[in-house]
Protein backbone atom coordinates (compact mmCIF):
# COMPACT_ATOMS: atom_id res chain seq x y z
CA UNK A 1 0.00 0.00 0.00
CA UNK A 2 1.32 3.46 -0.91
CA UNK A 3 1.27 6.01 1.84
CA UNK A 4 -0.39 9.33 1.07
CA UNK A 5 2.75 11.22 2.23
CA UNK A 6 4.88 9.50 -0.41
CA UNK A 7 2.37 10.42 -3.13
CA UNK A 8 2.31 14.05 -1.99
CA UNK A 9 6.14 14.23 -2.05
CA UNK A 10 6.21 12.76 -5.57
CA UNK A 11 3.64 15.25 -6.80
CA UNK A 12 5.57 18.12 -5.17
CA UNK A 13 8.81 16.95 -6.80
CA UNK A 14 7.12 16.78 -10.19
CA UNK A 15 5.63 20.23 -9.67
CA UNK A 16 9.07 21.60 -8.71
CA UNK A 17 10.54 20.01 -11.82
CA UNK A 18 7.91 21.66 -14.02
CA UNK A 19 8.56 25.06 -12.44
CA UNK A 20 12.32 24.65 -12.91
CA UNK A 21 11.63 23.80 -16.55
CA UNK A 22 9.54 26.95 -17.00
CA UNK A 23 12.22 29.11 -15.40
CA UNK A 24 14.83 27.67 -17.75
CA UNK A 25 12.65 28.70 -20.68
CA UNK A 26 12.39 32.24 -19.30
CA UNK A 27 16.12 32.58 -19.90
CA UNK A 28 15.36 32.33 -23.60
CA UNK A 29 11.88 33.84 -23.84
CA UNK A 30 12.59 37.21 -22.22
CA UNK A 31 15.58 38.22 -24.41
CA UNK A 32 13.86 36.67 -27.45
CA UNK A 33 10.86 38.99 -26.93
CA UNK A 34 13.23 41.96 -26.64
CA UNK A 35 14.90 40.90 -29.90
CA UNK A 36 11.53 40.70 -31.66
CA UNK A 37 10.62 44.31 -30.92
CA UNK A 38 12.40 46.33 -33.60
CA UNK A 39 12.27 43.94 -36.60
CA UNK A 40 8.57 43.26 -36.02
CA UNK A 41 7.93 47.00 -35.73
CA UNK A 42 9.65 47.53 -39.10
CA UNK A 43 7.71 44.64 -40.63
CA UNK A 44 4.38 45.97 -39.34
CA UNK A 45 4.81 49.10 -41.46
CA UNK A 46 4.78 47.06 -44.67
CA UNK A 47 2.22 44.49 -43.45
CA UNK A 48 -0.41 46.93 -42.27
CA UNK A 49 -0.11 49.83 -44.71
CA UNK A 50 -3.40 50.27 -46.65
CA UNK A 51 -3.57 48.12 -49.80
CA UNK A 52 -0.32 46.33 -48.96
CA UNK A 53 0.00 43.03 -50.84
CA UNK A 54 2.06 41.70 -47.92
CA UNK A 55 -0.76 41.71 -45.35
CA UNK A 56 -0.81 37.90 -45.54
CA UNK A 57 2.50 37.86 -43.66
CA UNK A 58 0.70 38.79 -40.44
CA UNK A 59 -0.98 35.37 -40.49
CA UNK A 60 2.09 33.32 -41.41
CA UNK A 61 3.42 32.87 -37.82
CA UNK A 62 0.02 31.51 -36.75
CA UNK A 63 0.01 29.07 -39.69
CA UNK A 64 3.55 27.97 -38.84
CA UNK A 65 2.61 27.50 -35.18
CA UNK A 66 -0.40 25.35 -36.15
CA UNK A 67 1.77 23.33 -38.53
CA UNK A 68 4.31 22.75 -35.75
CA UNK A 69 1.48 21.69 -33.42
CA UNK A 70 0.33 19.04 -35.91
CA UNK A 71 3.84 17.59 -35.93
CA UNK A 72 3.97 17.09 -32.15
CA UNK A 73 3.63 13.29 -32.36
CA UNK A 74 6.55 13.11 -34.82
CA UNK A 75 8.56 15.25 -32.40
CA UNK A 76 7.77 12.97 -29.42
CA UNK A 77 8.49 9.82 -31.40
CA UNK A 78 11.81 11.14 -32.73
CA UNK A 79 12.84 12.32 -29.24
CA UNK A 80 12.13 8.88 -27.80
CA UNK A 81 14.00 7.15 -30.64
CA UNK A 82 17.01 9.46 -30.25
CA UNK A 83 17.12 8.89 -26.46
CA UNK A 84 17.14 5.18 -27.08
CA UNK A 85 19.72 5.20 -29.86
CA UNK A 86 22.01 7.85 -28.36
CA UNK A 87 21.68 7.77 -24.55
CA UNK A 88 24.33 10.47 -24.07
CA UNK A 89 22.36 13.77 -24.02
CA UNK A 90 25.43 15.68 -25.28
CA UNK A 91 25.77 13.49 -28.37
CA UNK A 92 26.01 15.58 -31.57
CA UNK A 93 22.93 13.69 -32.78
CA UNK A 94 20.87 15.17 -29.92
CA UNK A 95 22.29 18.70 -29.67
CA UNK A 96 23.90 21.14 -32.10
CA UNK A 97 26.30 24.07 -32.00
CA UNK A 98 25.77 27.83 -31.99
CA UNK A 99 26.75 28.41 -35.63
CA UNK A 100 23.29 29.41 -36.90
CA UNK A 101 22.63 31.51 -33.78
CA UNK A 102 25.78 33.55 -34.40
CA UNK A 103 24.97 33.83 -38.11
CA UNK A 104 21.49 35.13 -37.17
CA UNK A 105 23.02 37.54 -34.63
CA UNK A 106 25.39 38.93 -37.28
CA UNK A 107 22.53 39.34 -39.72
CA UNK A 108 20.41 41.10 -37.08
CA UNK A 109 23.17 43.62 -36.35
CA UNK A 110 23.52 44.21 -40.08
CA UNK A 111 19.75 44.71 -40.26
CA UNK A 112 19.93 47.36 -37.52
CA UNK A 113 22.74 49.24 -39.24
CA UNK A 114 21.04 49.16 -42.63
CA UNK A 115 17.41 49.52 -41.35
CA UNK A 116 16.26 46.80 -43.74
CA UNK A 117 13.09 44.96 -42.60
CA UNK A 118 13.70 41.85 -44.77
CA UNK A 119 17.12 41.38 -43.18
CA UNK A 120 15.68 41.89 -39.68
CA UNK A 121 12.89 39.34 -40.05
CA UNK A 122 15.26 36.96 -41.88
CA UNK A 123 17.69 37.25 -38.96
CA UNK A 124 14.95 36.41 -36.46
CA UNK A 125 14.11 33.34 -38.52
CA UNK A 126 17.75 32.26 -38.53
CA UNK A 127 17.95 32.79 -34.75
CA UNK A 128 14.89 30.56 -34.25
CA UNK A 129 16.35 27.87 -36.50
CA UNK A 130 19.72 28.21 -34.75
CA UNK A 131 18.09 27.99 -31.31
CA UNK A 132 16.26 24.76 -32.21
CA UNK A 133 19.43 23.31 -33.75
CA UNK A 134 21.50 24.21 -30.71
CA UNK A 135 19.05 22.76 -28.18
CA UNK A 136 17.74 19.71 -30.05
CA UNK A 137 20.23 18.82 -32.77
CA UNK A 138 19.82 18.06 -36.48
CA UNK A 139 17.24 15.25 -36.30
CA UNK A 140 14.61 17.14 -34.34
CA UNK A 141 15.30 20.22 -36.46
CA UNK A 142 14.36 18.13 -39.48
CA UNK A 143 10.99 17.32 -37.86
CA UNK A 144 10.05 21.02 -37.70
CA UNK A 145 11.70 21.98 -40.97
CA UNK A 146 8.35 22.30 -42.79
CA UNK A 147 6.85 24.77 -40.24
CA UNK A 148 10.14 26.65 -40.22
CA UNK A 149 10.18 26.78 -44.01
CA UNK A 150 6.61 28.07 -43.98
CA UNK A 151 7.61 30.73 -41.44
CA UNK A 152 10.16 32.00 -43.96
CA UNK A 153 7.19 33.41 -45.89
CA UNK A 154 6.92 36.09 -43.17
CA UNK A 155 10.11 37.74 -44.46
CA UNK A 156 8.98 40.90 -46.33
CA UNK A 157 9.99 41.21 -49.95
CA UNK A 158 12.54 43.97 -50.65
CA UNK A 159 10.78 47.22 -51.59
CA UNK A 160 12.24 47.23 -55.13
CA UNK A 161 11.11 43.66 -55.90
CA UNK A 162 7.66 44.33 -54.51
CA UNK A 163 7.33 47.52 -56.51
CA UNK A 164 8.32 45.68 -59.73
CA UNK A 165 5.79 42.94 -58.96
CA UNK A 166 3.02 45.47 -58.31
CA UNK A 167 3.83 47.27 -61.58
CA UNK A 168 3.86 43.98 -63.48
CA UNK A 169 0.51 42.86 -62.04
CA UNK A 170 -0.89 46.33 -62.68
CA UNK A 171 0.00 46.20 -66.36
CA UNK A 172 -1.27 42.64 -66.85
CA UNK A 173 -4.50 43.30 -64.91
CA UNK A 174 -5.23 46.44 -66.97
CA UNK A 175 -4.53 44.69 -70.25
CA UNK A 176 -6.50 41.49 -69.47
CA UNK A 177 -9.43 43.48 -68.06
CA UNK A 178 -9.46 45.64 -71.19
CA UNK A 179 -9.66 42.53 -73.39
CA UNK A 180 -12.35 40.98 -71.16
CA UNK A 181 -14.42 44.16 -71.35
CA UNK A 182 -14.31 44.20 -75.16
CA UNK A 183 -16.05 40.80 -75.01
CA UNK A 184 -18.93 42.60 -73.26
CA UNK A 185 -18.87 45.34 -75.87
CA UNK A 186 -17.34 47.92 -73.51
CA UNK A 187 -14.73 50.08 -75.22
CA UNK A 188 -11.89 51.24 -73.01
CA UNK A 189 -8.65 53.16 -73.27
CA UNK A 190 -5.74 51.79 -71.24
CA UNK A 191 -3.02 54.15 -70.05
CA UNK A 192 -0.46 53.50 -67.31
CA UNK A 193 -2.50 50.94 -65.40
CA UNK A 194 -5.71 52.94 -65.60
CA UNK A 195 -8.78 52.09 -67.67
CA UNK A 196 -11.02 54.80 -69.04
CA UNK A 197 -14.48 53.78 -70.26
CA UNK A 198 -15.01 55.59 -73.55
CA UNK A 199 -18.80 55.63 -73.15
CA UNK A 200 -19.02 57.34 -69.75
CA UNK A 201 -15.47 58.68 -69.31
CA UNK A 202 -15.25 56.83 -66.00
CA UNK A 203 -11.61 56.32 -65.02
CA UNK A 204 -10.88 53.06 -63.24
CA UNK A 205 -7.43 53.11 -61.72
CA UNK A 206 -5.77 49.76 -61.02
CA UNK A 207 -4.31 50.61 -57.62
CA UNK A 208 -1.99 48.13 -55.83
CA UNK A 209 -5.07 46.78 -54.06
CA UNK A 210 -6.81 46.18 -57.41
CA UNK A 211 -3.83 44.42 -59.01
CA UNK A 212 -4.86 41.24 -57.19
CA UNK A 213 -1.32 40.68 -55.90
CA UNK A 214 -2.48 40.71 -52.26
CA UNK A 215 -5.27 38.21 -53.04
CA UNK A 216 -2.79 36.06 -54.99
CA UNK A 217 -0.26 35.96 -52.16
CA UNK A 218 -2.86 35.29 -49.46
CA UNK A 219 -4.61 32.44 -51.26
CA UNK A 220 -1.36 30.85 -52.49
CA UNK A 221 0.09 30.87 -48.98
CA UNK A 222 -3.10 29.35 -47.55
CA UNK A 223 -2.94 26.66 -50.23
CA UNK A 224 0.68 25.97 -49.34
CA UNK A 225 -0.37 25.54 -45.71
CA UNK A 226 -3.02 23.03 -46.79
CA UNK A 227 -0.41 21.14 -48.81
CA UNK A 228 1.97 21.01 -45.84
CA UNK A 229 -0.85 19.77 -43.61
CA UNK A 230 -2.07 17.07 -46.00
CA UNK A 231 1.37 16.12 -47.37
CA UNK A 232 0.20 14.98 -50.85
CA UNK A 233 2.54 13.71 -53.61
CA UNK A 234 4.53 16.48 -55.32
CA UNK A 235 2.62 16.23 -58.61
CA UNK A 236 -0.70 16.70 -56.85
CA UNK A 237 0.67 19.66 -54.90
CA UNK A 238 1.90 21.30 -58.11
CA UNK A 239 -1.46 20.79 -59.86
CA UNK A 240 -3.26 22.23 -56.84
CA UNK A 241 -0.98 25.28 -56.69
CA UNK A 242 -1.45 25.90 -60.45
CA UNK A 243 -5.24 25.65 -60.12
CA UNK A 244 -5.19 28.01 -57.13
CA UNK A 245 -3.07 30.53 -59.04
CA UNK A 246 -5.58 30.41 -61.91
CA UNK A 247 -8.56 30.80 -59.55
CA UNK A 248 -7.08 33.85 -57.79
CA UNK A 249 -6.16 35.55 -61.08
CA UNK A 250 -9.65 35.00 -62.52
CA UNK A 251 -11.30 36.19 -59.29
CA UNK A 252 -9.20 39.38 -59.24
CA UNK A 253 -9.90 40.14 -62.90
CA UNK A 254 -13.63 39.49 -62.39
CA UNK A 255 -13.62 42.02 -59.56
CA UNK A 256 -12.37 44.75 -61.92
CA UNK A 257 -14.59 43.64 -64.82
CA UNK A 258 -17.69 43.72 -62.61
CA UNK A 259 -16.76 47.18 -61.38
CA UNK A 260 -16.29 48.39 -64.96
CA UNK A 261 -19.66 46.93 -65.97
CA UNK A 262 -21.32 48.74 -63.07
CA UNK A 263 -19.47 51.92 -64.05
CA UNK A 264 -20.82 51.68 -67.61
CA UNK A 265 -24.40 51.99 -66.42
CA UNK A 266 -23.96 53.87 -63.13
CA UNK A 267 -20.59 55.64 -62.56
CA UNK A 268 -21.75 57.02 -59.20
CA UNK A 269 -22.51 53.54 -57.85
CA UNK A 270 -19.17 52.30 -59.19
CA UNK A 271 -17.38 55.04 -57.24
CA UNK A 272 -18.94 53.68 -54.04
CA UNK A 273 -18.14 50.07 -55.02
CA UNK A 274 -14.54 51.08 -55.71
CA UNK A 275 -14.00 51.64 -51.98
CA UNK A 276 -14.98 48.06 -51.08
CA UNK A 277 -11.85 46.22 -49.93
CA UNK A 278 -10.57 43.02 -51.53
CA UNK A 279 -12.00 40.84 -48.72
CA UNK A 280 -14.98 39.44 -50.74
CA UNK A 281 -12.59 38.49 -53.57
CA UNK A 282 -10.30 36.77 -51.08
CA UNK A 283 -13.21 34.83 -49.58
CA UNK A 284 -14.45 33.70 -53.01
CA UNK A 285 -10.96 32.66 -54.16
CA UNK A 286 -10.25 30.99 -50.84
CA UNK A 287 -13.55 29.08 -50.88
CA UNK A 288 -12.98 27.85 -54.44
CA UNK A 289 -9.37 26.96 -53.74
CA UNK A 290 -10.31 25.07 -50.56
CA UNK A 291 -13.08 23.24 -52.44
CA UNK A 292 -10.59 22.09 -55.08
CA UNK A 293 -8.01 21.26 -52.41
CA UNK A 294 -10.53 19.25 -50.39
CA UNK A 295 -11.16 16.98 -53.39
CA UNK A 296 -7.63 16.85 -54.79
CA UNK A 297 -5.66 16.53 -51.56
CA UNK A 298 -7.81 14.00 -49.71
CA UNK A 299 -5.73 12.43 -46.90
CA UNK A 300 -4.58 8.92 -47.81
CA UNK A 301 -6.40 6.29 -45.71
CA UNK A 302 -4.09 3.38 -45.02
CA UNK A 303 -5.68 -0.05 -45.06
CA UNK A 304 -4.73 -1.92 -41.94
CA UNK A 305 -4.30 -5.65 -41.93
CA UNK A 306 -6.53 -7.40 -39.48
CA UNK A 307 -4.99 -10.62 -38.29
CA UNK B 1 19.67 20.83 -21.35
CA UNK B 2 18.94 23.54 -18.78
CA UNK B 3 22.55 24.79 -18.99
CA UNK B 4 22.27 24.94 -22.78
CA UNK B 5 19.06 26.98 -22.48
CA UNK B 6 20.79 29.37 -20.12
CA UNK B 7 23.72 29.69 -22.50
CA UNK B 8 21.40 30.36 -25.42
CA UNK B 9 19.46 32.85 -23.27
CA UNK B 10 22.70 34.65 -22.45
CA UNK B 11 23.59 34.90 -26.15
CA UNK B 12 20.09 36.24 -26.91
CA UNK B 13 20.29 38.63 -23.95
CA UNK B 14 23.67 39.98 -25.04
CA UNK B 15 22.37 40.41 -28.55
CA UNK B 16 19.24 42.20 -27.27
CA UNK B 17 21.40 44.63 -25.26
CA UNK B 18 23.63 45.28 -28.29
CA UNK B 19 20.58 45.85 -30.52
CA UNK B 20 19.11 48.20 -27.88
CA UNK B 21 22.31 50.24 -27.81
CA UNK B 22 22.47 50.38 -31.61
CA UNK B 23 18.83 51.42 -31.72
CA UNK B 24 19.44 54.16 -29.14
CA UNK B 25 22.49 55.50 -30.97
CA UNK B 26 20.71 55.48 -34.30
CA UNK B 27 17.52 57.10 -32.97
CA UNK B 28 19.45 59.86 -31.22
CA UNK B 29 19.47 62.19 -34.23
CA UNK B 30 15.73 61.71 -34.73
CA UNK B 31 14.64 64.70 -32.67
CA UNK B 32 16.79 67.65 -33.73
CA UNK B 33 15.78 70.04 -36.50
CA UNK B 34 17.73 73.21 -37.16
CA UNK B 35 15.89 76.47 -36.65
CA UNK B 36 14.88 77.95 -40.00
CA UNK B 37 15.17 81.70 -40.68
CA UNK B 38 12.05 83.84 -40.36
CA UNK B 39 13.01 85.89 -43.41
CA UNK B 40 15.96 85.74 -45.77
CA UNK B 41 16.70 89.12 -47.36
CA UNK B 42 14.01 89.68 -49.94
CA UNK B 43 12.69 86.18 -49.40
CA UNK B 44 9.49 85.61 -47.45
CA UNK B 45 9.28 82.27 -45.62
CA UNK B 46 5.99 80.37 -45.63
CA UNK B 47 5.59 77.12 -43.72
CA UNK B 48 4.28 74.39 -46.04
CA UNK B 49 4.11 71.04 -44.19
CA UNK B 50 5.37 68.02 -46.09
CA UNK B 51 2.66 65.87 -47.64
CA UNK B 52 1.65 62.78 -45.73
CA UNK B 53 2.67 60.55 -48.67
CA UNK B 54 6.14 62.10 -48.64
CA UNK B 55 6.49 61.56 -44.89
CA UNK B 56 5.44 57.95 -45.26
CA UNK B 57 8.08 57.41 -47.94
CA UNK B 58 10.65 58.71 -45.48
CA UNK B 59 9.44 56.43 -42.64
CA UNK B 60 7.68 59.28 -40.77
CA UNK B 61 10.61 61.40 -39.53
CA UNK B 62 10.32 64.68 -37.65
CA UNK B 63 10.29 67.14 -40.53
CA UNK B 64 9.46 70.69 -41.56
CA UNK B 65 8.55 72.06 -44.97
CA UNK B 66 9.13 75.69 -45.99
CA UNK B 67 8.69 77.71 -49.12
CA UNK B 68 10.79 80.79 -49.80
CA UNK B 69 9.09 83.35 -52.07
CA UNK B 70 10.59 86.56 -53.43
CA UNK B 71 8.77 89.62 -54.84
CA UNK B 72 9.22 88.26 -58.38
CA UNK B 73 7.22 85.19 -57.28
CA UNK B 74 10.24 82.94 -57.65
CA UNK B 75 10.00 80.01 -55.27
CA UNK B 76 12.46 77.76 -53.49
CA UNK B 77 11.13 74.73 -51.63
CA UNK B 78 12.93 73.59 -48.49
CA UNK B 79 12.70 70.34 -46.53
CA UNK B 80 14.28 69.99 -43.07
CA UNK B 81 14.39 66.39 -41.89
CA UNK B 82 15.69 64.76 -38.71
CA UNK B 83 16.80 61.39 -40.10
CA UNK B 84 15.46 58.57 -37.93
CA UNK B 85 16.61 55.78 -40.21
CA UNK B 86 18.06 55.23 -43.65
CA UNK B 87 14.63 55.71 -45.19
CA UNK B 88 14.73 59.40 -44.26
CA UNK B 89 17.66 59.88 -46.66
CA UNK B 90 15.60 58.69 -49.62
CA UNK B 91 14.55 61.25 -52.13
CA UNK B 92 10.78 61.65 -52.06
CA UNK B 93 8.78 60.80 -55.17
CA UNK B 94 8.81 64.00 -57.26
CA UNK B 95 12.61 64.16 -57.11
CA UNK B 96 13.37 60.46 -57.29
CA UNK B 97 11.39 60.15 -60.52
CA UNK B 98 13.66 62.65 -62.28
CA UNK B 99 16.80 61.75 -64.22
CA UNK B 100 20.05 63.31 -63.09
CA UNK B 101 21.83 65.45 -65.67
CA UNK B 102 24.56 67.04 -63.52
CA UNK B 103 26.01 66.59 -60.05
CA UNK B 104 28.58 68.72 -58.22
CA UNK B 105 29.99 69.24 -54.77
CA UNK B 106 30.10 72.96 -53.89
CA UNK B 107 31.97 74.35 -50.81
CA UNK B 108 29.17 76.86 -50.32
CA UNK B 109 29.66 77.68 -46.64
CA UNK B 110 33.46 77.68 -46.65
CA UNK B 111 36.21 75.08 -47.02
CA UNK B 112 35.21 71.59 -45.77
CA UNK B 113 31.58 72.68 -45.55
CA UNK B 114 30.16 71.37 -48.78
CA UNK B 115 26.70 70.92 -50.22
CA UNK B 116 25.77 68.60 -53.04
CA UNK B 117 24.10 70.17 -56.08
CA UNK B 118 22.13 68.36 -58.77
CA UNK B 119 20.27 69.24 -61.89
CA UNK B 120 17.37 66.90 -62.49
CA UNK B 121 15.14 66.49 -65.49
CA UNK B 122 11.62 65.16 -65.49
CA UNK B 123 11.29 62.12 -67.73
CA UNK B 124 10.09 62.82 -71.27
CA UNK B 125 9.93 66.56 -70.65
CA UNK B 126 12.33 69.49 -70.78
CA UNK B 127 11.36 70.61 -67.30
CA UNK B 128 14.49 70.88 -65.10
CA UNK B 129 15.04 71.31 -61.41
CA UNK B 130 18.04 72.35 -59.32
CA UNK B 131 18.58 70.74 -55.92
CA UNK B 132 21.01 71.47 -53.07
CA UNK B 133 21.28 69.05 -50.15
CA UNK B 134 23.52 68.65 -47.13
CA UNK B 135 23.63 67.44 -43.54
CA UNK B 136 24.24 70.13 -40.93
CA UNK B 137 24.95 69.80 -37.22
CA UNK B 138 24.55 72.34 -34.39
CA UNK B 139 28.15 73.48 -34.80
CA UNK B 140 27.56 74.41 -38.42
CA UNK B 141 29.56 71.51 -39.84
CA UNK B 142 28.13 70.16 -43.05
CA UNK B 143 28.65 66.88 -44.83
CA UNK B 144 27.22 65.01 -47.76
CA UNK B 145 25.20 61.84 -47.47
CA UNK B 146 25.91 59.75 -50.51
CA UNK B 147 25.38 60.29 -54.16
CA UNK B 148 21.96 61.01 -55.54
CA UNK B 149 20.06 57.94 -56.68
CA UNK B 150 21.54 55.82 -53.92
CA UNK B 151 19.01 53.17 -54.87
CA UNK B 152 19.12 52.06 -51.27
CA UNK B 153 22.22 49.94 -51.88
CA UNK B 154 23.21 47.86 -48.90
CA UNK B 155 26.70 49.41 -48.68
CA UNK B 156 25.25 52.94 -48.64
CA UNK B 157 22.84 51.88 -45.94
CA UNK B 158 25.57 50.19 -43.93
CA UNK B 159 27.82 53.23 -44.18
CA UNK B 160 25.05 55.58 -43.05
CA UNK B 161 24.08 53.29 -40.16
CA UNK B 162 27.71 53.05 -39.08
CA UNK B 163 28.15 56.83 -39.34
CA UNK B 164 25.04 57.52 -37.28
CA UNK B 165 26.22 55.14 -34.54
CA UNK B 166 29.61 56.87 -34.39
CA UNK B 167 28.35 60.44 -34.89
CA UNK B 168 28.78 62.75 -31.92
CA UNK B 169 26.39 65.41 -33.16
CA UNK B 170 22.86 64.88 -34.43
CA UNK B 171 22.60 66.09 -38.04
CA UNK B 172 19.67 67.72 -39.79
CA UNK B 173 19.10 66.90 -43.43
CA UNK B 174 18.47 70.02 -45.50
CA UNK B 175 17.17 69.76 -49.05
CA UNK B 176 16.23 72.82 -51.11
CA UNK B 177 15.10 72.82 -54.69
CA UNK B 178 13.59 75.03 -57.36
CA UNK B 179 12.30 74.57 -60.88
CA UNK B 180 14.60 76.10 -63.50
CA UNK B 181 12.38 78.34 -65.65
CA UNK B 182 12.74 77.95 -69.45
CA UNK B 183 14.02 81.54 -69.66
CA UNK B 184 16.96 80.69 -67.35
CA UNK B 185 18.71 78.49 -69.90
CA UNK B 186 22.02 78.30 -68.00
CA UNK B 187 20.33 77.98 -64.60
CA UNK B 188 22.33 80.98 -63.32
CA UNK B 189 19.37 82.77 -61.74
CA UNK B 190 18.08 79.58 -60.11
CA UNK B 191 21.53 78.82 -58.70
CA UNK B 192 21.78 82.36 -57.30
CA UNK B 193 18.38 81.93 -55.63
CA UNK B 194 19.29 78.57 -54.14
CA UNK B 195 22.61 79.89 -52.85
CA UNK B 196 20.93 82.86 -51.15
CA UNK B 197 18.37 80.65 -49.46
CA UNK B 198 20.96 77.99 -48.54
CA UNK B 199 23.19 80.59 -46.88
CA UNK B 200 20.24 82.01 -44.93
CA UNK B 201 19.25 78.53 -43.70
CA UNK B 202 22.84 77.67 -42.82
CA UNK B 203 23.39 80.88 -40.83
CA UNK B 204 20.08 80.57 -38.97
CA UNK B 205 20.76 76.92 -38.16
CA UNK B 206 24.27 77.65 -36.94
CA UNK B 207 23.16 80.53 -34.73
CA UNK B 208 19.87 78.90 -33.60
CA UNK B 209 19.97 75.29 -32.48
CA UNK B 210 17.28 73.09 -31.09
CA UNK B 211 13.63 73.48 -32.02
Amino acid sequence: MIKSETVTTEVKDKFKGARALDRAWLWILVPALALLWNPVRWGLVSWTSPGSPLFFQLFVPFGAAYLAWTRRDDWRRTTAELSELFPDPTSPKRVGNLFFVFAGAGLLLLAFLTAMPPLGIGALWLLLLGGIFYLYGPFLLRVVLAPLGFLLLAVPLPAGTLSRLVNGFQGVAASVTGQALTLFGVKVRILWGALTLLSSGYRLEITPSYTGLGVFFFVMVTSLLLILLRRPPVWKALIYLSLTAGITCVASILRIVLLALVARSNPLLATSFYEIPALPTILVALGLSYGVGGRLLKPQVREELVV
Amino acid sequence: MSARRQRLGLVFGGLAVLCGLLSYRMNRPAEWLLTPPETAGIWEVVETPLLNEVLQQLALPKAMGLEFRNPLDERVTCQLIAPRSFEAYREPAPLSLCAITAQREIPLFGPNRPVRAWILQRPQTKSRMMVFAWLQDREGNTKLFGTRGMNQGILDRLNLGYQSVLAREAPCLVRIFAIIPPSDTQGIQTRRNLEEVAKAIYSAGKAGGAS
